[in-house]
Parts: structure tokens; sequence; C-alpha cells
């Protein structure tokens, strides 16, 4: 008895719900937690078909499952357990896990049915689901924005490259232009130039000093406007990259002293250009033309941009190294805060307003500097003068 | 007899200032305003320098240095381009297509001036060198009784193959070395 006692105490404090039901499938006991389970007294159950219990379709067919597992032995839960319903005294429906074992006691047949919630497990269940499912949704989402971003992505990327076309295109224009107003502007020019020298031959005769100072005016914007137009035609080639250096050897000192004598020329009232070359050596490896142009730019502006009754040092020097060529006036100088803009096309220092010019002549020596691998840079005070040094790697 | 100039050049202005200034200083101008005339005035009159324009209609001066090229009578005429083009590689195409100076508008007298006075004393140069030779060869030919005979012999005499041998020889020394 004491072990009667003990598997009903056990039975009673199970946390798993028992059923036991005979042969036809009436409920012969039920423990305390099935009946928490399912929302009933014992009372309510006990002598009942245990299809109560059972939701449809199952409770239809309960019976039929009974004759089926007696006739045939085969079970389709017996000794197996599986995942059914259980229908509460409310009508609300619960998951759990069945477990059915075949008792024989006493001559004859029971079940006992063990009943184990799964109410929580399902509920974890369908949050992971949901979970599932909202990701998948977020995923979506994701997708869709990332869909969208690319989009913009492509359109920002056609814009560009619609931009990009319109830039080629204003830069071919302006290539054009330069190109047309280099070669146009040229034929009335030299109508003009030509118009100037015929009336100053036809007005010897007349001996009016008023006539030739104004035909030299005439011959001097001539050759200003000219000069405007080839460094037009010089930037315009550098940009489409159709300058290319000759390098050849040459005297630097016979090729620099024909340069000063040239610019002598052209230097103001008692200008003195004073050029002096510093070594033994005087052959250079270079452009030729293009290292006269720089030369002839940086005199050029010494002369603008300096008085009267003053020198301009030109000095080369030639060391294991280097070629060094120094030209330095007396002149204006560069105000401090124009001096990190004044190799930059167009730029003018505020100081040569009334000095006509268009701010590319040191672009173009920079240009031309670098084309031959040399270097300028330049050291400057207002109104005490200024020094550009151009510097060429010797390359023997 | 005055120094014929032919001037082609499409615009009135710079062509009739261009002539002007060239009668004034005393050369006798020939004008032509656009290249197939010009070509047809310096085969008529066998100018003694031509200056052309480069950019015209229908033929350019391009074609008018061609056609005159082709033609014994002008092919030696000093040629010069006038021209609006101030790029290396159009003054390069020029040179390279026989052309003997290029002047870049806007060009005044003195360069005019002294570029074709620099065509015109290379050209008496050359002709006088020429003149020279042919004047050593009649003198040749006529200095002893059978002078044409020993121009025959002369000109048999030269020694190509020799020539031939001796630059072979001196490179084999070199390679020697």
């Amino acid at each position: 008895m004491e072990n009667a006692a003990l598997l009903n105490a056990i039975i009673e404090n199970a946390i798993d719900g028992i059923i036991t039901i005979d042969e036809r499938g009436k409920v012969e006991s039920i423990n305390p937690s099935a009946c928490k389970l399912f929302g009933y007294e014992a009372t309510e159950v006990i002598g009942n078909n245990i299809a109560m219990l059972m939701p449809a379709p199952d409770r239809e067919q309960h019976d039929e499952y009974i004759n089926r597992y007696q006739q045939t032995g085969q079970a389709h839960i017996i000794g197996i357990g599986r995942e059914v319903q259980g229908l509460r005294k409310d009508g609300s429906r619960f998951p759990f896990r069945l477990g059915v074992s075949e008792v024989k006691y006493s001559g004859r047949k029971i079940y006992t049915g063990f009943i184990h919630d799964l109410s929580r497990e399902k509920e974890a269940e369908d949050r992971l689901k949901e979970y599932t499912s909202h990701l998948e949704e977020e995923v979506e989402e994701r997708t869709q924005s990332l869909k969208e971003t690319v989009q913009q992505l492509q359109l920002a990327k056609e814009e560009i490259s619609q931009s990009l076309e319109k830039e080629k295109e204003l830069s071919q224009l302006k290539s054009r232009f330069v190109s047309m107003a280099s070669h146009e502007f040229r034929t009335p020019l030299s109508s003009i130039q030509l118009s100037a020298v015929l009336i100053g031959k036809y007005a010897q005769q007349l001996e009016n000093p008023n006539i030739t100072k104004h035909i030299g005016k005439i011959k001097n914007a001539v050759g200003n406007l000219t000069g405007i137009l080839n460094d037009f035609l010089s930037l315009e080639r550098l940009e489409a990259g159709r300058v290319e250096p000759v390098f050849t050897s040459f005297d630097l000192l016979k090729f620099a002293g024909e340069i000063a004598e040239e610019m002598q020329l052209v230097a103001k009232q008692n200008q003195q250009i004073i050029y002096q070359h510093t070594g033994m050596a005087s052959m250079v490896m270079l452009d030729q033309n293009l290292l006269k142009n720089c030369i002839i730019n940086l005199i050029g502006n010494a002369i603008k941009y300096s008085g009267e009754d003053t020198f301009i040092e030109f000095n080369t020097e030639i060391n294991e190294r280097n070629l060094i060529i120094v030209i330095k006036d007396n002149g204006i100088g560069i105000p401090d805060h124009d001096q990190k803009h004044l190799f930059e096309a167009f730029f003018r220092a505020h100081n040569t307003s009334n000095i006509p010019g268009t701010g590319l002549g040191l672009n173009i020596v920079a240009r031309y500097a670098s084309l031959m691998n040399g270097r300028i840079k330049f050291e400057s005070k207002v109104n005490q003068g200024t020094s550009f040094i151009l510097s060429f790697p010797i390359t023997a | 007899m005055k120094i014929k100039v032919l001037v082609i050049e499409d615009n009135n202005d710079i062509r009739e200032s261009t002539a002007e200034i060239l009668e004034l200083t005393g050369y006798e101008v020939i004008q032509a305003s656009h290249g197939k005339n010009g070509v047809e005035l310096a085969q008529q009159h066998l100018p003694d320098i031509i200056l052309c324009d480069i950019m015209m209609p229908e033929l350019d001066g391009y074609g008018v240095l061609y056609l005159l090229s082709k033609n014994p009578d002008t092919a030696t005429i000093p040629f010069i381009f006038l021209t609006a083009k101030a790029e290396r590689v159009d003054y390069r195409k020029g040179m390279e297509m026989g052309a003997d100076d290029y002047l870049t508008k806007p060009y005044d007298d003195i360069e005019l001036l002294s570029a074709i006075e620099s065509r015109l004393q290379k050209k008496e140069k050359q002709h006088a060198f020429y003149s020279q030779q042919i004047q050593n060869m009649e003198n040749l030919a006529t200095a002893s009784g059978n002078g044409a005979a020993e121009l025959k012999a002369l000109i048999a005499g030269r020694k190509i193959n020799k020539y031939f041998t001796t630059m072979a020889t001196n490179r084999r020394e070199f390679t020697w070395y």
C-alpha cells in the first residue's frame, strides 16, 4: 500500500498531465496538472470519452482510431508520441506533446496518456516565426532601400556624366574660340599694321612728329594684341597637351647673351639689362624655344614692372647639379597676399592694374619650366623688387 | 629690270597694302586674290619670288605650292608663306613641303622686306654659283683642242667604285678599332 500511495503522490504532483482511459476511450483518471491544462474539474472528465478533450476533426474520428489500432495493432501514437492539439473547456486550443503507453493491468488494457504542455514552446516558436518573417520584411525593406540607393547612384552617375559631357563641350568650345580668335584676329590686325606702315611712309615728307608718334602707338598696340593672342594660343596648346619639349644641346652663354641684347632693345629709358654667367661649363640640354620664351617673359615682366633708370640683373649659373637662371628687378614687387596665386592663369597682382597684361605669362613660364623638369620660384617685396629663379637639373 | 613679286592673298586689305609697301620699295607686284589665279599668274609671269597666304577658299596655299613645285618653270621660285596660323606644326608642314620662309600675321614692313631680300640674295648666290660651274665646264670644254673628249674621259673616269671601296675600307678600320 505504501507503494500505491507513493505512486499516487507522484501522479498527483507531476508537472505533466496524466490521463488514463480504458479500451473504449472512457477516462478513468485525470491528475490535477491535466485538469488545470484543460480547465476541467476531474469529476467533469472522469467517465466521459477522451474525445471531449480533442478538437475537431480528431474528436469525431477518435473512436475510429481506437478500433483501427485494436484491429491492426498498428500504433500511430502509442509508444511513439507526437504533437497534438487539445481542446480546453473554454473552447480554446493548446498544443501539447502526447505520449501514450499501453498498460495491461488485471487482465484488461488501459492506456495512459502523458500530456506535456507545449504552449510556451509554441509561443516561442511562433515568436521565432514572427521574427523570421519580420526579418524577411526588414530584409525586403533594406533591399528596397538599397535598390533605391543604387537607383539614385545611377541617376547621380548619369548626371555626372552629363555634366562631364557638358564640361567637355565647353572646353571644346573654348578651344575653338581660342583657335578662332588667334587666327581670325590676325587678319584685321595685319590690315591695321600694314596700313600704319603705309601711313608712316606717306607721312615721311610731312615731317610731323605727331604722326610718327601715333603710328608708333598703333604698331605698339598691334604688337601687344599679337602678344596676347600668342599667349592664348600657348595656353591652349599647353592645356591640350600639345607642347612637347625638344631637348637639344646648346651654348647657354651665347643663347642668353642674344636674348639680353634683344630685350635691351625693348627696355625702357636707361633700363640696363646686365647679363652674367657663373661656372665653367656653358653647354646645356633643354628646349631652346621654351627656355627662350620663359626668359623673354621674365625679362619682359622685369622691364614692365620696374621704372626707368634701373638695372635688371640677368644671371645664369651652371654647377654640378643645376642650371639656375635668375632675373632680378627693382620694380613694384608682388604683394604678400597675391604671391600664392601668382602662377595661376589669368591672375594678376593687385598693384598691376595700371599696367596692361593678361595674367598668362607666368602661368605659361611655370608650365614650360615643368615640361623641361625645371622649377620656378620667386622672392619679392613690394616697392623693392622681385627675383625670379628658374632651376633645371643638369642631365649630362 | 624691276624684281617681280607675286602676292597671293584672298584678303583685299592685306594683299593691297602688302603690294603697296612692296611697290614703294621698288618691286613690281602682281596680285592674285585666290590660289587658282595665283598659279596661273605664276606660270604666266614667272615672278622672282612668291608670297602666298595659306588659308584661302578653293585652292589653299599648300595646294599652290604643290602645283608650282610640279612645274619645272616655277619649281625654283622662292616661296614665302603668309599666314595667320602661328603654331609650330603649321610652320613645319609649310617648310616640309618646300616653302623657303614663313611670315606670321601680323607682320610689318621690316619683316616683310627682310624676308624677301634674304630669299632673293640666297637665290642670287645659288644662281652665281651654278653659272660659275657652267662657265667652268665651258672653259674646260673649250680650253684645249679636244676639250670635249677630255670632259668625256673625266666623266667616264669618275671612280665611283673606288669611292665605295674607300668607304668600305674606312668602315672596316673603324670596326677593327
